[in-house]
């Protein structure tokens, strides 16, 4: 009966609250700002990603998040309660670290096994946890080898079963792919994806790798210098970035520099010299005149190559490189001013004539407005 | 053609010349120890050769000899003593001094190990100069101390080198498996560095069983083995201590390939990290 409400207090609770709450988090490392004011909330059962290159703050938050270091202020809640005072281990996360840190003097399943051993459960019953968990992550019958004894995919594995035997609120997991090799990393990737949908545990997943973040995540947080720039799903990331740095991280982007001039709905130009006038939709305050930089991403620049260019946008150039990647080609086109510019297409496009597209033909260069991104050119990350 | 046969000569004594320092150098090691042994089971009053017929008179000497049980009694308790403390207290020590930072650790770590380097004679005097001074009447515990003064350093030194290699990621993984510092330093710390301590104790009570000069001067009443293979030689060489050395280093070959034993045990832990 009592067991009941308490479970029903519980269950109530678990809807409002998300996983993860961090508020104005800050972490100084003596003179150094490794967190600035990080606020984020992370939804229960979501796959987040934590992107950004090395030294960006994304290990130091998973590691507030898992309790090995402490925030210098602001709070951090896992499900609706401050852990500023709780130990690691009292926690309710479990952690994939970059190494692994498997136990070395432990057979796998002692390893499996570690977390329910401390938690007094019986042996009978955290043997028969442990082998299921070692059954999802496809490694029933190695419950008696060491580590030593096996690949790095296979520690990555035991890692993940070790972790996620205790059904943890949250599963942080920081770069646990980044020993593998490309090959078993794809493989690795779907099976985390699997088993994330099959467990509904909430993963917090560092990466410095995008295509990974995008691959995987439900959302992500893009960080640089230890500031939080943009929360959202891949595809908002990556088609509406809202800094520089986070469009230029993600994917791959042509950039001009110049003045802006505002013209109506949010849609701004600028002047480049030697290149025209370039348009595109303005990201954040921008102030009139003020030096801005305008990108697109090549996929979204379109090669014309009849004709002058009609104002309007249109810059013209000469393709100096041609990369076939087999199903898409990658055209480099290098403007009179000079500046090389990146243009993706599919190999099969029938728009123009695809095999007359060689280096030193001259072509027209032009994008939608609404697909271009004009942001401050000082902006620091 | 002269110059050719010449150089075949020299690469094959090249060739030969490596062995060859091998086996002298292990003749150099070994050979007194096996006319030790040798003259151990030699039937003749004086241990040398001529070797005059085998017999077990010597080892059957030692077997009514009760002062050197005495002896051997008190210098195996001694070694305990010396292992126990010695090993935990160089353990204990070891961790500060290979983790911790704090001021002056450089000096600290070279004080831990300068008793290695002090001659035991000294330290044999000024330790019956302090015990006087504090008035500590001599006896085995005056020993067991001496011993852990010299033996702590070599523990400390062993015990460190495990625990320099220990990635400390595994502790964090312990504590995130729930497991709090207590249960962490027992569950995971002391299980990797076990062969480490192991290895401490082996070479503390080694060094303990061996030792005489500091032992000649704190000894009270009861004396050690070395003190008493030494009161023999004063008569003379008798074959008795080659029978009682010859059995003793029996022991420390048993010792040996325990310890080996044991540490090939724990290899699947020395093969990662």
């Amino acid at each position: 009966m009592n067991d009941a409400l308490h479970a029903r207090a519980r269950s109530s609770s678990a809807a409002a609250d998300p996983a993860i709450e961090l508020r104005q988090v800050r972490k100084v490392f003596g003179e150094s700002v490794a967190l600035d004011e990080i606020s984020l909330d992370i939804e229960r059962g979501e796959f987040f990603s934590l992107l950004g290159p090395s030294g960006c703050g994304k290990s130091t938050t998973l590691n507030l998040i898992g309790g090995f270091e402490a925030p210098s202020s602001g709070d951090v809640r896992i499900e609706g309660r401050s852990v500023a005072e709780t130990p690691p281990y009292e926690r309710p996360v479990n952690t994939v670290f970059q190494s692994y840190a498997l136990f070395p003097h432990m057979t796998v399943a002692e390893n499996v096994e570690f977390g329910l051993r401390m938690k007094g459960i019986a042996r009978a019953e955290r043997q028969a946890a442990a082998s299921e968990m070692l059954r999802m992550v496809s490694l029933e019958g190695y419950e008696t080898r060491r580590p030593a004894q096996l690949s790095g995919g296979q520690r990555q594995r035991v890692a993940l079963a070790r972790a996620l035997v205790n059904h943890p609120s949250v599963l942080l997991l920081d770069e646990p792919l980044g020993a593998l090799d490309l090959k078993l990393r794809k493989q690795m990737q779907i099976e985390l994806t699997r088993l994330q949908r099959q467990v509904g545990i909430t993963f917090v997943y560092v990466t410095h790798d995008q295509e990974e973040a995008m691959a995987m995540s439900d959302r992500i947080g893009v960080m640089n210098r230890g500031r939080l720039l943009q929360v959202g799903t891949p595809s908002e990331i990556y088609d509406r970035p809202t800094h520089r740095f986070v469009m230029e991280f993600i994917g791959a982007a042509n950039s001009f520099e110049g003045r802006l001039e505002r013209q109506a709905d949010g849609i701004g130009a600028i002047d480049v010299d030697g290149v025209g006038r370039l348009r595109g939709l303005i990201s954040g305050n921008i102030g009139e005149r003020a030096r801005a930089a305008l990108l697109v991403r090549p996929e979204k620049v379109r090669l014309k190559f009849d004709g002058r260019p009609a104002g309007n946008g249109e810059i013209e150039g000469a393709i100096s490189h041609v990369s076939r990647l087999g199903f898409i080609t990658h055209y480099t086109v290098r403007l009179d001013g000079g500046q090389d510019v990146l243009s993706y297409r599919l190999a099969d496009s029938t728009e123009g004539d695809a095999g007359a597209l060689d280096e030193g033909r001259r072509v027209v260069l032009s994008w939608k407005e609404e697909d271009a991104r004009i942001f401050r050119s000082d902006e620091e990350s | 053609m002269s110059a050719t046969v010449l150089t075949r000569a020299r690469r094959r004594f090249g060739r030969m010349l490596i062995p060859l320092c091998g086996v002298l150098g292990f003749a150099f090691l070994y050979v007194p120890i096996f006319f030790l042994i040798l003259f151990s089971f030699n039937d003749h009053i004086i241990p040398s050769l001529p070797f005059r017929g085998f017999t077990l008179e010597w080892y059957r000497e030692l077997s009514y000899d009760f002062v050197m049980h005495d002896a051997l009694y008190n210098s195996l308790f001694i070694a305990f003593w010396t292992t126990l403390i010695s090993t935990t207290l160089g353990t204990l020590a070891a961790f500060p001094l290979v983790r911790r930072s704090y001021r002056l650790k450089g000096a600290s770590q070279l004080l831990v190990l300068l008793p290695m380097i002090i001659p035991h004679f000294l330290m044999g005097v000024a330790l019956l100069i302090f015990f006087s001074f504090l008035g500590v009447p001599l006896s085995r515990v005056t020993i067991i101390l001496g011993h852990v003064v010299f033996t702590m350093p070599f523990a400390i030194m062993v015990v460190s080198a495990r625990l320099h290699g220990f990635d400390r990621t595994l502790e964090l993984a312990a504590a995130d498996l729930g497991a709090n510092p207590r249960r962490t330093f027992f569950h995971v710390v002391l299980p990797i560095i076990m062969p480490g301590i192991a290895g401490a104790a082996l070479l503390v009570f080694a060094l303990s069983m061996d030792e005489f000069l500091i032992t000649y001067f704190v000894s009270g009443q009861k004396g050690t083995i070395t003190m008493y293979i030494w009161s023999l030689l004063k008569d003379g060489i008798a074959p008795r201590v080659n029978a009682l050395a010859s059995a003793l280093l029996l022991a420390s070959f048993v010792l040996l390939l325990i310890g080996n034993w044991l540490s090939s045990r724990t290899s699947g832990v020395e093969a990662r990290r």
